[in-house]
C-alpha cells in the first residue's frame, strides 16, 4: 500500500518539475530587467530581484483593463457554455428521441472549420446586430466554438453514469428536468467543472476575434493586449512574464476554490472521488 | 442546487449590468478615426498622438485613435477591408500601397503629396516605388523609414584585426576571421528565417548582385542562373562552410539576432536600428563599442531592401477633407520635427529638409541610419512593386530556399528549381486589376 | 403497471422535453455558425483573394493543394505532430490522474499547480519554450553544459527533427492537464464499491485499473482524445511563435500554412480549401465516437 503511495507521489513530484521549471523561468524573468535577462549572468535567479515590470505592466499598460474585460467575457461565455451544453449534452444521451444520433452528429461536424477561418461571415452577422464593437461581441461568439467541445465533453460524462439512477427519481414522481438537476448533475460535477474549465480556458486564450471584432482600445482582452509588449523584434520580455504570473495565479486559485467548493462540497456522499 | 442556481444568476445579471456600462457617452463632435502603428519608441507614439490631438482640437473634431502593433495591423487591414470597417486615416507597412490601391481602396494623394515636396523638399527616390503607382499617382505619402543596417561590436572586431564590411564577400572574410582568431566561436548571426529580418538581408544581398526574379516590366524572370546561384552560395556557406553563424540561426524569428547581439553572444548582424535603441536607452555599457554602418556593396553596387512606413486616406471615408488635412499638419515640417526629436534616432524622415536637420549628425552611427535609406528596393525590383511581388515575398519562397540548402540538405540547383516553380506559379495567379 | 397510452403519452413527454432541452444548442449552431460554415465552404470553391470579388472555380484550389509538395509536407507535419503530441497527452494525462486520485495529502494544492500549463496565455507558454530550446543561451543547454553533459550545443530548432520534437514537446506540457483533468473526473464517477469489491477479490492494481478503471473511463477517454486531436490539429500559436513553421518548411502545420496563405498571401480560397482538408477524416471519427455515445444501452 505504501509502496504504491510512494509511486504516486514520485510520480506527482516528477510532474512538478516538468511543469515548474519553465514556470519557474517566467517568474524569473518578470522579477529581472532586462539589462539583467541580457547579461546572463546571474542566469537561475535574479540579482537583485525587481518589481519594476509589474509596475510598469500596472501602471504604463492597460493591463487592468485587459484583465476586466478577459474575466467578463470568459465568465459569461463560460455560463452559457455550461448551462447550454449540459441541457444538451444530457438529452442527448439520456433522453430517447428521433433524430438525436443525426443531431449529436451534425452539432459537431459543423466545427471542423477552425475559427479562423469564419471570422468574416461571423463579423457580418454579428455587425447586423449591432454587437461589433463592444464585448457582446465575444459573449456571442465565443460559445460557437466552446458549446459544441462541451456538449461533446460532458456527453462522455453523463455516458458514464447507470441508466436506472434518474429512472428510480422518476418512478417516483420527479420530472425530467428535476431528475436531472437533482440526481444527475450532482454526480457528474466534476466533469461539469472540467468542461467549464475548458471552456474559460478557450476563451481566455483567444485572440483573432477579440483583435479583429473590436476597435477600441479600451476593450482589449489579454491576449491581444499581450501583443502591445511585442514589437516586431523589441519584446518587453519582463512585462510579459509578469502579466504571465498575475493571469495565472488568479485563475489556478480560483479553480482551486471551485473544486473544493463544488465537488467536494456537492459529492460528499455519493460517490467518493 | 437551488442556492447555486440564484448565485448564477446574480453573477450573470452583474456581468450583464457591467458590459452595458462600458458603452461610452455621446460625443458632440464628429469623429475621425486613425490607425497608427504603436512603434517601440513611446515617447515617438506619443508625440505623434499628441499632435493629432491637437490638430483635431483646431478643428473640432473628436479623433478617435487607435494603436495596434506590426503584425497585427496587417489582419485588422485584412478583416477590415472584407468588412468594410476600414477607417479614415491608416498608416501602412512597405507593401500596403502597393496592395491596397489594387484593390481600389485608397484616395488618390496627388495632390497633397506635391504639397509635402513643397513644404518639405523634395522625397528621397526610393520613397518613390513605394508609394507612387507605376502610372504616376500618389496612393500614400512616405511617413518614415526604419532601416536596415549592419551592427558592428568594433571592439571586438579590433581585436581579431577585422575591419568594417564594405562589401558582403567582406562579411564573409571578416566572420572567418573573428572565427579563427578565437575571439568568438559563431561571430555572424544571419539567419534567413520568415521574418522580415531574413528576407530583407537576402534581398539586399540578392539585389547587391544584380540578382532578381521579375525584368523591368515587373514581369516574372527565371532565377535559375548564375547570380542567383553565387547567392544562394553565400548563404548557405556560411552556415556549411565557414560555421560561422550560430547553429540554431534559422529558427530565429525576430527577435532572435537582437537578443544575440544584446546577449554578447555574436560580433555583427544586420538588423533595424531597434539594436541601438535600447543600448541608447538603458545606457548598456556595449553602446560605446557598437557601430550601425551601412549594409554591404556587391558586384551590382549597393541594392538593398526597403521598409517605408507611409500615410493613407482610405476611399470609404466620409471625411476625405480632413483626413488629407490631418495628415498635411502631421507632416508639416515644424510637427515633423518634434516627432523626428522623440523617435531616438528610429525612423528616418524620406523628406529632404527634415534629413537634413542637425539631430542626424550626432555620431557616426546617426549618420548612417540617415544615409542608408538612399539604397533602399523594393521587392520586385527591378520592375514595380507589384501584387505578385508582394506575394513572393508573404509566402517566404526565397528564405524557404535558403532553408532548403542549409537545412534539408538539397543540392543548389534543385532548391532553385523550386522556388523558380513557386514564383512562375505566383506571377501567373494573381489577380488582374 | 400504467396502461399503453399513458405510457405513450410519458414517452411524447419526455421525448419533447429532450427537444427543448437540445434547443439552445440548436439555435445555436442554425443561428451563429451555419452562415460562417456556408460561406466557408462557398469561397473555398472560388478563387478569392482579399480585396477582390471572388469567381466560382470549383474543387480548383484541392486539387491546387493535391499536386502542391508543400501542402503534402504540411499535411505530414500536422500528422507527426497531432499524433505524437495526442498519444504523449493520452498517457501524461493518464498518469497524472491516477496519481492525483492516490494523493490525499495536499491534494487541492497539487490539482491546482499541475494546471499551471494549462492556464498560461498561450503565446506566452510558446515564448518562454523558444528561450528554453535557444542554442546559445536557452536554459537546456546552458544546464546541460553547465552540470558537463554537453560539449556542443544542439541547435534544438534549427534542425528538422529536433523542431518537431520541440513544438510537440511545447503542445504536451501545455496540454496535459486538460486530460489530467477529464480522466480524474472521469474517475470520479467510477462506484467506489467496484474497487472495494475487487479488492476483496485479491486483484491487484494493475488488474484494477484494466478491468474496473479503463472501461468505466472508456466513454469520457474517448471523446476527451477525440477533442484534443481537433484542437492539436488546428493549434497555431504554439508552432507559430516556436518556430514559424521552419526552419524552412520543417514544423509547418495545417494552421501556419492556413494563416501564410490566407493572411500573408491573401489567397482566402486556397486557405480555406487548405484547412477543409481534413474534413472527411475528421468527420468519419465524430460519426463513429457519436455512434458510442448515443447507443441505446
Amino acid at each position: 500500500m505504501a509502496g504504491r503511495g510512494v509511486l504516486a507521489y514520485g510520480f506527482i513530484g516528477l510532474l512538478l518539475l516538468v511543469v515548474g521549471v519553465p514556470f519557474y523561468w517566467m517568474v524569473n524573468t518578470s522579477l529581472k530587467t532586462s539589462a539583467q535577462l541580457q547579461s546572463l549572468t546571474p542566469y537561475y535567479y535574479p540579482s537583485p530581484a525587481t518589481l519594476r515590470n509589474y509596475a510598469a505592466l500596472l501602471g504604463t499598460t492597460n493591463f487592468l483593463t485587459w484583465i476586466k474585460n478577459s474575466a467578463l467575457v470568459a465568465v459569461g461565455a463560460t455560463l452559457v457554455t455550461v448551462v447550454v451544453s449540459s441541457l444538451a449534452g444530457y438529452s442527448l444521451t439520456r433522453i430517447r428521441y428521433p433524430g438525436r444520433r443525426v443531431l449529436a452528429t451534425t452539432v459537431l461536424v459543423v466545427y471542423l472549420v477552425p475559427p479562423t477561418l469564419l471570422f468574416i461571415p461571423l463579423y457580418t452577422v454579428l455587425k447586423s446586430f449591432d454587437l461589433v464593437n463592444s464585448l457582446w461581441a465575444l459573449l456571442v461568439a465565443y460559445p460557437t466554438f466552446t458549446v459544441p467541445f462541451c456538449t461533446w465533453l460532458l456527453m462522455g460524462f453523463f455516458r458514464s453514469i447507470p441508466r436506472d439512477l434518474e429512472e428510480a427519481a422518476m418512478v417516483d414522481g420527479a420530472t425530467r428536468l428535476g431528475a436531472f438537476t437533482r440526481v444527475i448533475l450532482p454526480l457528474t460535477t466534476p466533469g461539469i467543472l472540467a468542461a467549464a474549465l475548458f471552456a474559460f480556458t478557450l476563451a481566455w486564450n483567444e485572440f483573432l476575434y477579440a483583435l479583429v471584432f473590436m476597435h477600441n482600445t479600451e476593450l482589449k482582452t489579454i491576449p491581444v493586449g499581450l501583443n502591445d509588449l511585442m514589437f516586431g523584434d523589441i519584446f518587453l520580455w519582463g512585462q510579459l512574464m509578469a502579466a504571465s504570473v498575475l493571469t495565472t495565479v488568479p485563475v489556478v486559485v480560483l479553480y482551486t476554490y471551485l473544486q473544493r467548493y463544488m465537488v467536494e462540497g456537492l459529492t460528499a456522499g455519493a460517490v467518493k472521488g | 442546487m437551488t442556492l447555486l442556481a440564484r448565485g448564477l444568476s446574480i453573477v450573470l445579471a452583474a456581468l450583464l449590468l457591467l458590459t452595458g456600462t462600458g458603452s461610452p457617452a455621446l460625443a458632440q463632435k464628429p469623429k475621425i478615426r486613425v490607425w497608427l502603428l504603436r512603434t517601440y519608441v513611446p515617447d515617438a507614439n506619443h508625440a505623434l498622438e499628441d499632435s493629432i490631438k491637437r490638430w483635431a482640437t483646431s478643428k473640432n473634431l473628436d479623433p478617435v485613435i487607435e494603436y495596434f502593433t506590426f503584425d497585427d495591423i496587417e489582419t485588422k487591414y485584412v478583416a477590415a477591408i472584407e468588412t468594410n470597417a476600414l477607417p479614415d486615416v491608416g498608416q501602412l507597412q512597405t507593401i500596403g500601397p502597393a496592395r491596397y490601391r489594387g484593390m481600389g481602396r485608397l484616395l488618390d494623394l496627388t495632390d497633397l503629396a506635391n504639397e509635402l515636396v513643397r513644404v518639405n523638399g523634395p522625397m528621397l527616390e526610393s520613397a518613390l516605388p513605394v508609394v507612387r503607382a507605376p502610372d504616376g499617382r500618389f496612393h500614400a505619402v512616405p511617413f518614415n523609414y526604419i532601416t536596415d543596417m549592419q551592427f558592428i561590436r568594433t571592439d571586438l572586431f579590433r581585436k581579431a584585426g577585422a575591419k568594417v564590411p564594405t562589401t558582403w564577400e567582406e562579411v564573409r572574410e571578416a566572420a572567418r576571421l573573428i572565427k579563427a582568431k578565437g575571439v568568438m566561436e559563431y561571430p555572424l548571426g544571419q539567419s534567413w528565417n520568415r521574418s522580415a529580418d531574413g528576407y530583407g538581408v537576402f534581398q539586399a544581398l540578392l539585389y547587391s548582385h544584380g540578382g532578381g526574379w521579375a525584368d523591368e516590366q515587373g514581369n516574372y524572370a527565371s532565377i535559375v542562373n548564375d547570380t542567383w546561384r553565387a547567392v544562394v552560395r553565400w548563404a548557405s556557406e556560411i552556415y556549411l562552410k565557414d560555421k560561422t553563424v550560430p547553429p540554431d540561426a534559422m529558427s530565429w524569428t525576430g527577435f532572435g539576432n537582437n537578443e544575440a547581439f544584446l546577449t554578447g553572444k555574436i560580433a555583427f548582424t544586420f538588423n533595424g536600428p531597434s539594436i541601438y535603441y535600447v543600448l541608447e536607452k538603458e545606457h548598456r555599457p556595449i553602446l560605446k563599442d557598437t557601430l550601425m554602418a551601412i549594409k554591404p556593396a556587391g558586384p551590382a553596387g549597393r541594392n538593398h531592401d526597403v521598409l517605408l512606413l507611409s500615410w493613407t486616406v482610405f476611399s470609404s471615408s466620409k471625411q476625405v477633407e480632413a483626413a488629407k488635412d490631418l495628415i498635411r499638419f502631421v507632416m508639416s515640417t515644424d510637427e515633423a520635427k518634434k516627432y523626428m526629436q522623440q523617435s531616438w534616432g528610429q525612423m528616418v524622415p524620406a523628406f529632404e529638409r527634415l534629413r537634413q536637420d542637425p539631430y542626424w549628425q550626432k555620431n557616426e552611427s546617426y549618420r548612417a541610419v540617415l544615409e542608408a535609406p538612399k539604397y533602399a528596393r523594393t521587392p520586385g525590383w527591378p520592375g514595380p512593386l507589384t501584387a505578385a511581388a508582394a506575394e513572393v515575398v508573404a509566402t517566404h519562397v526565397l528564405t524557404d530556399l535558403c532553408a532548403r540548402v542549409i537545412v534539408d540538405g538539397w543540392d543548389i540547383e534543385k532548391a532553385l528549381g523550386e522556388a523558380d516553380k513557386r514564383i512562375r506559379d505566383i506571377y501567373a495567379n494573381v489577380p488582374s486589376r | 403497471m400504467t396502461k399503453p397510452s399513458a405510457w405513450r403519452r410519458v414517452l411524447v413527454a419526455d421525448a419533447l422535453v429532450g427537444y427543448l432541452f437540445v434547443l439552445p444548442l440548436i439555435v445555436l449552431v442554425l443561428g451563429l455558425v451555419a452562415y460562417p460554415l456556408g460561406n466557408a465552404v462557398w469561397i473555398s470553391l472560388t478563387d478569392k483573394y482579399v480585396g477582390y470579388a471572388s469567381r466560382f472555380v470549383g474543387l480548383a484550389n484541392y486539387v491546387t493543394l493535391t499536386r502542391d509538395p508543400i501542402f503534402h509536407k504540411v499535411v505530414w507535419n500536422s500528422a507527426v505532430f497531432t499524433l505524437a503530441s495526442v498519444a504523449v497527452k493520452v498517457v501524461l494525462g493518464m498518469l497524472m490522474a491516477l496519481a492525483l486520485q492516490r494523493a490525499l495529502v495536499a491534494r487541492s494544492f497539487l490539482r491546482a499547480a499541475l494546471l499551471v500549463p494549462w492556464v498560461i496565455p498561450t503565446v506566452i507558454t510558446a515564448l518562454t519554450w523558444h528561450w528554453m530550446f535557444n542554442a546559445l543561451w536557452g536554459f537546456i543547454n546552458v544546464t546541460l553544459q553547465g552540470v558537463g553533459l554537453m560539449r556542443e550545443p544542439i541547435a534544438w530548432l534549427g534542425q528538422p527533427a529536433t523542431a518537431m520534437a520541440a513544438v510537440i514537446t511545447a503542445n504536451i506540457w501545455r496540454g496535459f492537464p486538460f486530460f489530467g483533468v477529464c480522466l480524474l473526473a472521469g474517475m470520479q464517477a467510477i462506484p467506489r464499491d467496484l474497487y472495494e469489491a475487487a479488492a476483496v477479490d485479491g486483484a491487484s492494481p494493475a488488474q484494477r485499473f484494466w478491468h474496473i478503471t479503463l472501461p468505466g473511463l472508456r466513454l469520457v477517454l474517448l471523446v476527451t482524445t477525440l477533442i484534443s486531436l481537433i484542437f492539436t490539429l488546428n493549434d497555431f500559436n504554439i508552432v507559430y511563435v516556436l518556430t514559424r513553421g521552419g526552419p524552412g518548411t520543417a514544423t509547418h502545420v495545417l494552421a501556419t500554412y492556413t494563416y501564410e496563405v490566407g493572411f500573408q498571401a491573401l489567397r482566402w480560397g486556397k486557405a480555406v480549401a487548405v484547412s477543409m482538408y481534413p474534413m472527411p477524416v475528421i468527420a468519419v471519427m465524430i460519426v463513429i465516437v457519436t455512434r458510442y455515445l448515443t447507443r441505446e444501452d
